[in-house]
């Protein structure tokens, strides 16, 4: 039989784990609001792009090149 | 098996959209960054208006990209079809410079003139657009509701306060 406290436990940490997703981070903000919209542009698209190989490498199992 | 998709370049998309000449709104992610918001988002998202005149100038470009419909990638590319595409609403398409989606309408706000009177003029370098305002964007994500947005919103409030702060406009 499941261990309720245990249960509890771990929709406890699902919560906190879903209102850590939510928290905005504003240094990261400030740090957009220094650069020109372009720049921002520039870095969103290359952030993308190593998210989208990070995740690539993860699924395949490859290494990702420096 | 399915091709992988293009890395996004919505820098160079953007600058395709002005030099053809192409009516159209930054709205979704794309505008947020531009505005500040530190979110990453995958697909472009335009409103624009469904003219004939506006399509004769999007269509042709879409097809130089390569356009594919993103939810049937099996099906033929898409063709310059004025007449059928200005019956749509929304396109979702793949292209060589990442994936970008069409929309005639804007949850919460409304069509092409509605959200340009929520937009401001963001300037690129050597081009510039129009990008729908953080309000707007706030009050689409409220009207839309989903899981997803709502996480969105906070990082909206968040930029719209920080450059209120900073007396950006």
């Amino acid at each position: 039989m499941a261990d309720p406290k245990n249960e509890l436990w771990e929709v406890v940490q699902q919560e906190q784990e879903r209102l850590q997703a939510m928290e905005v981070d504003e240094s990261l903000i400030l740090a957009n609001l220094r650069l020109s919209p372009f720049e921002r542009l520039l870095q969103h698209d290359r952030s993308l792009a190593l998210a989208l190989a990070l995740k690539d490498a993860h699924e395949t199992g490859a290494k990702l090149e420096r | 098996m399915p091709t992988k998709p293009a890395p996004n370049s919505s820098a160079e998309l953007l600058r395709r959209l002005v030099g053809s000449e192409v009516e159209f709104i930054v709205v979704g992610g794309v505008a947020a960054v531009l505005q500040g918001a530190s979110i990453l988002t995958v697909d472009l998202d335009l409103c624009v208006p469904f003219s004939q005149a506006n399509l004769s100038r999007l269509l042709p470009l879409l097809v130089e990209l390569d356009a594919r419909f993103r939810a049937h990638p099996d099906r033929p590319r898409l063709v310059p079809d004025v007449e059928h595409f200005s019956a749509f609403r929304l396109l979702m398409l793949e292209t060589s410079l990442g994936p970008v989606d069409v929309l005639r309408e804007i949850t919460g706000i409304g069509e092409f003139e509605e959200v340009s009177r929520s937009s401001l003029e963001v300037d690129l370098g050597d081009f510039r657009c129009r990008v729908l305002g953080l309000e707007g964007l706030i009050s689409t994500k409220r009207a839309v509701g989903r899981d997803k947005d709502l996480r969105v919103l906070a990082e909206l409030e968040a930029t719209l306060r920080l450059r209120t702060l900073r007396h950006l406009p």
